[in-house]
């Protein structure tokens, strides 16, 4: 099969599946602020409503309890619905309708009612965004029992996962790194493909220490590893891609193999999903380890506005937590 | 016509104060978990279900258990819910009178109080895009005035034309009418006596009618200011089709079929513990 390749950045793959989400199925439909006529305002939605029409890419109030609840409604009706939450820092005021309603739909009515629902949102700091348009609050939604969670570093995962997203009969938090929205590029296939849910993949082939990372700080560790590599150490590097369900084999081969895990995300380290993984390396793998598992990850503060860079976890910030884990 | 129609209405309503009575016995010997009675909304609640067609779904709290009821789940359905036994479609994962019924159209909720009413101007704007003569009826009480869900869903609803009908039921509580303030969200408002299931029937039927033909929301205002005899039962009374002895009749005969299947319940096996970690996801994860 030789399917036509394009370059392309990550919001625009984005853009790409969602094309080819409302050509293949009727019942799908995008729901949220600005996402029709202006095309949304990263542009993700950026000419579907022209394509597709008013009824299948709709613009709605400026209300995330509202669009999440519609969404929920018109799954329960039989439809697929792609709401989109503009900031995941706007979440908030939907999050009795995620918590409490979409991802309990199932499960509370002994399986007769599904809501096939995928959450777009923009996730993570680097824009300049403040308390407000920066915050990744991933753990929350993985903590919820009955939510898959979903965060792509690439424009070829991003569409491939946002398809197999749509598809799934279960609700989906898609969590989309807006700091490599543009920054991210890469070949992207035409037309339908997907990347299964529940599967990660290995970023870089290395043997001395496994990096765990999603999203904007894929490419984070791929910079420290790539510095490390000319003093002669060999990094690892593990995108999980689905945060949860977490691809336990991969991580569990790969943690095993190397001994020493480093993790890294953007948000707060107390619960975040970092503590989570790093329990689950340590039941499974504590035999094969060589040193605690490392840490990389946002302060327990509100994101800042100006000290940002400071917040975020770095290059130097990840080398440091490497070397670490060798030194130990 | 209206005498038959009353008298159908009529022995629901007794049918679900027969079982809110059980429910309420049940509870008081610790056999089941709290339940929450619809109070003065029975009436209102039997007649608005009522109105209801094949297709249609029904939004609501445990509370308008009865408009279950009147949708037609069944009573056996009802009280292996009400026991949390094998027979329960939901598997017994809610408290009493949560009814799930997908065969007839029906989501009885124990979350907040209004975020069904947005689920209910969701699956409305899906039926009025679908272009299907289906509709959404969501019901609530007095606790939902105060709460922004309730805004969202009128709000959502008006703007998307959605076939959903809003009805307030139980008692005011001191609230505003919402006939005074429906004018800000732009939709059309009818004040119903909701002792009355006949009228809030017929009020349903213009609603329904309103909404399926691309017309847009209704909001109901069901809800009483001073609870009393049900005027039906008093109608009924005066055009001579209700006497003591039939109203007593009724009342046995509903009381036999609650006991029956209460019985019922009560024999079906417990729910499997092997059902413990199903629906969570559409297929069992590792982690469960």
């Amino acid at each position: 099969m030789s399917a036509q390749v394009s370059r392309m950045n990550l919001v625009q793959a984005i853009n790409d599946a969602l094309g080819v989400a409302l050509g293949r199925d009727e019942s799908t439909v995008i729901l949220g602020e600005d996402v029709g006529k202006f095309g949304g305002v990263f542009r993700a939605t950026a000419g579907l409503q022209e394509t597709y029409g008013v009824d299948r890419v709709i613009d709605t109030p400026l209300n995330e309890a509202g669009i999440i609840g519609t969404a929920i409604g018109m799954a329960l009706y039989g439809m697929r619905p792609v709401p989109e939450i503009q900031f995941s820092d706007f979440i908030y005021p939907g999050f009795d309708h995620i918590v409490n309603e979409l991802a309990k739909m199932r499960y509370r009515s002994g399986g007769q009612f599904s809501c096939p629902v995928t959450i777009r949102t923009p996730v993570g700091g680097g824009i300049r965004g403040g308390h407000y348009h920066s915050q990744s609050p991933e753990a929350y939604f993985i903590h919820t029992p009955g939510l898959k969670v979903v965060c792509p570093s690439t424009p070829y995962d991003a569409k491939g996962l946002l398809l197999a997203s749509i598809a799934s009969n279960d609700p989906v938090i898609f969590l989309e790194p807006k700091p490599i929205y543009r920054r991210a590029t890469g070949e992207v296939p035409a037309g339908d493909y997907q990347v299964e849910l529940g599967k990660g993949r290995i970023v870089r082939e290395g043997d001395d220490v496994t990096l765990i990372a999603w999203g904007a700080m894929v490419a984070v560790c791929e910079e420290a590893a790539s510095r490390l590599a000319s003093e002669g150490v060999e990094c690892g590097i593990l995108d999980p891609r689905t945060l949860w369900p977490l691809d336990i084999d991969l991580v569990e081969a790969e943690v095993s193999k190397t001994g020493r895990a480093v993790i890294v995300h953007e948000a707060p380290r107390t619960c975040g999903f970092g503590a989570e993984l790093s329990a689950l390396i340590q039941e499974r793998c504590f035999l094969n380890l060589e040193a605690p598992v490392q840490r990389v990850t946002g302060y327990d503060t509100p994101f800042p506005y100006t000290l940002e860079e400071a917040y975020l976890p770095s290059v130097e910030r990840v080398m440091d937590a490497i070397e670490a884990s060798i030194d130990f | 016509m209206s005498t038959e129609r009353r008298l159908r209405l009529a022995r629901t309503a007794w049918l679900a104060r027969a079982v809110e009575d059980a429910m309420d016995r049940l509870a008081k010997v610790g056999d089941i978990g709290l339940p929450a009675p619809a109070r003065d909304g029975v009436w209102a609640m039997v007649g608005a279900s009522a109105a209801l067609e094949a297709g249609d779904f029904l939004f609501g709290t445990r509370r308008d258990l009865p408009a279950a009821i009147g949708r037609g789940v069944p009573l056996s359905t009802i009280f292996c819910q009400i026991m949390g036994t094998t027979g329960d479609p939901s598997l017994g994962r809610g408290l009493p009178g949560t009814i799930h019924d997908v065969d007839h159209g029906v989501s009885l909720g124990d979350g907040g109080p209004a975020a069904h009413l947005v689920h209910a101007a969701g699956f409305g704007h899906a039926a009025r895009l679908g272009g299907a003569s289906r509709m959404a009826l969501a019901l609530f009480g007095s606790a939902a005035q105060a709460n922004g869900d309730l805004h969202a869903a009128l709000n959502f609803a008006a703007v998307n034309a959605a076939n959903t009908v809003f009805m307030a039921r139980g008692s005011l509580a001191g609230e505003l009418s919402l006939v005074e303030v429906a004018p800000a969200w732009g939709i059309p408002a009818t004040k119903v006596d909701g002792d009355d299931a006949l009228a809030v029937y017929e009020a349903l039927l213009v609603a329904r009618e309103r909404a399926t033909s691309g017309q847009g929301p209704t909001l109901i205002d069901a809800r009483l200011d001073a609870p009393a005899r049900p005027l039906d039962a008093q109608a009924l009374q005066a055009q001579g089709a209700f006497a003591t002895e039939v109203e007593v009749g009724l009342k046995l005969e509903v009381a036999a079929e609650v006991a029956e299947a209460l019985a019922l319940a009560r024999q079906a096996p417990p729910i499997s513990e092997h059902t413990l970690f199903n629906d969570t996801f559409s297929d069992r994860p590792w982690f469960l």
